[in-house]
């Protein structure tokens, strides 16, 4: 086979028998072993597994036809995702010989969905410390230019879906670690609203800030995946109880009639980001205009308050996850978990209660901001990715980021690719919207991806190995 | 940018955190508490006593269904 396939290529391909899974999936392993010694995307090829998985798709396939459109799908895990008898180490020394009993929910929901399961991918350490070079494990690379950072914590999965190695993964996201390497590798990746999909047997980093959810290389993959991820998890004690819509049920309706609502303040003056990705989000409101979408400037507090308090939270939460560890093994882990993570310790309850209490007043304020809004769109990153060895280790406290606004709040947000930079990397913008209107999301997102060429370049290298 | 705390009092921080930290980790993370005191000075905004946190939780319907 030649090219680069979407899932919804494939399965179609699949369900007309002509792709075969076994093929597809020799095809991805082929690449990885072409690519990932430059990409460090995998933590550890299962490629056993993954051929014993593409086998009994194909024969089930041939035999009744394919249960959905995963059914055959090489697909990657982020390696905080349990994985029953497959080591899962969080990228760290303290969990490099764990071997889970049980699989995470979303792993068990995706593998019953049928896809074909690759390996385990490269994570910032605990989903959190990262790109470090003192781990067990190297940092994963930018496809698009290996000297250039992926983004975290989902790194693994962005280089690898980016490449081509495989067709989709999981990401986790507690700060913006879905969104951020989708932007920087130039794919797809949505975090759900707070309670959709399930986090039991994802290894924790904040329990109120986390969120499972899909990257793969367009909207219309990340809807497929996340049909099969989401839904009412009894061991999640934030899982929501409610019906799973059908994600692309709105992939065709285009954008006409959305109300578009822009926080312009947040990435031209709270963080000015460059001037690619501004190009990127202009393009993209002249879009909705044109396709029938109102647009309206939103004004929220500025970005740092939103900032701050998630990551006021999150490193409060993270260190009581990891207390026992930091004060017995503190030098186990990575300089740049163990100095982020340890200021949590140095948080007084009070400061904790009261981070607690503006949060409320926040989701307060988003609440009222999107009453009359389906989208609000701002950036997901700065600009192109920066080289990994220029990536400060108090970068996150310096400067405010824009995703973790969603991870404050709960609400659904994705990060979909709007061009390239100066540098010929991959730049961005983010939509949200309310909760639980996943699918009013996808259609916002699909309707401009579709208008756009963007998702008809890969980068060089996987392109050269490819032909 | 300099933390408002002195030395010895974020000494004592780490010691109630229970950490066990040599001196160069302890001046590194001397210099970036600043960002937890700025993060923290964010979050006391204005606001009533009654004014309630973000977290909370739900009953099993289990146990709240009248029968």
């Amino acid at each position: 086979m030649e090219g680069f396939l979407t899932i919804a290529e494939a399965a179609r391909r699949i369900a007309t028998k002509d792709l075969s899974p076994v093929e597809l999936t020799r095809h991805c392993l082929a690449r990885i072993k072409a690519l990932d010694g430059t990409l460090n995307s995998f933590i550890r090829v299962t490629e056993e597994r993954a051929l014993a998985d593409a086998k009994a798709a194909e024969a089930a396939i041939m035999k009744s036809g394919p249960k959905g459109p995963l059914h055959g799908i090489p697909f990657g895990h982020k390696d905080i995702y349990c994985t029953a008898g497959i080591l899962t180490t969080a990228h760290s020394k303290l969990l490099k010989d764990h071997v889970p009993r049980e699989d995470a929910t979303t792993v068990k929901q995706l593998a019953d969905a049928g896809i074909v399961l690759m390996g385990k991918l490269a994570t910032h350490e605990f989903a959190f410390g990262g790109p470090s070079f003192d781990l067990p494990w190297p940092p994963a690379r930018n496809p698009w230019n290996p000297d250039h950072f992926t983004a975290g914590s989902s790194s693994g999965t962005g280089a690898a879906v980016a490449a081509g190695l495989i067709l989709g993964g999981t990401g986790s996201d507690t700060g913006g670690s879905i969104r951020g390497p989708a932007a920087l590798c130039g794919i797809a990746g949505i975090k759900p609203t707070y309670g959709l999909c399930s986090r039991a047997g994802v290894l924790p980093l904040a329990f109120s800030l986390d969120h499972a959810g899909p990257m793969a290389w367009t909207v219309e993959d990340c809807a497929i995946l996340l049909q099969a991820m989401a839904g009412y998890d009894p061991a999640d004690p934030a899982s929501a109880d409610r019906p799973v819509p059908d994600f692309r049920a709105e992939l065709a309706t285009g954008a006409k009639g959305l109300r578009v609502g822009v926080v312009r303040h947040f990435h031209e003056t709270d963080h000015r980001v460059s001037d690619a990705t501004l190009v990127g989000i202009e393009g993209a409101l002249d879009f909705f205009r044109k396709s029938g979408a109102t647009v309206r400037d939103v004004s929220l507090a500025p970005l740092v308050e939103w900032h701050g308090c998630n990551f006021l939270i999150l490193v409060v939460e993270a260190f009581a996850v990891h207390e026992q560890w930091l004060r017995t093994q503190f030098n186990d882990y990575g300089e740049l978990l163990r100095d982020r993570m340890a200021l949590g310790g140095l948080v007084s309850g009070a400061d904790h209660v009261q981070a607690l209490r503006r949060r409320r007043e926040l989701c307060a304020e988003m609440a009222a901001a999107m009453e009359d809004l389906d989208i609000l769109v701002t950036a997901s990153q700065p600009g192109e990715a920066p080289r990994i060895d220029a990536v400060p280790k108090w970068g996150m406290f310096e400067k405010p980021g824009f995703t973790s606004t969603f991870n404050l709040t709960g609400y659904p947000a994705i990060s979909v690719c709007t061009g390239y930079g100066a540098g010929g990397l991959p730049v961005a913008m983010q939509l949200a919207a309310k909760p639980f209107q996943e699918p009013t999301l996808f259609r916002a997102a699909h309707a401009y991806e579709q208008a756009m060429p963007w998702r008809k370049t890969r980068p060089a290298l996987a392109v050269k190995e490819a032909a | 940018m300099t933390p408002k705390i002195t030395e010895t009092e974020f000494a004592t921080l780490v010691k109630r955190a229970g950490l066990t930290l040599s001196d160069a980790q302890k001046a590194e993370l001397y210099k970036a508490y600043f960002y937890v005191e700025a993060m923290v000075e964010r979050v006391r905004t204005p606001r009533g006593r009654e004014a309630e946190p973000a977290h909370i939780f739900t009953f099993p319907p289990s146990l709240t269904k009248v029968s």
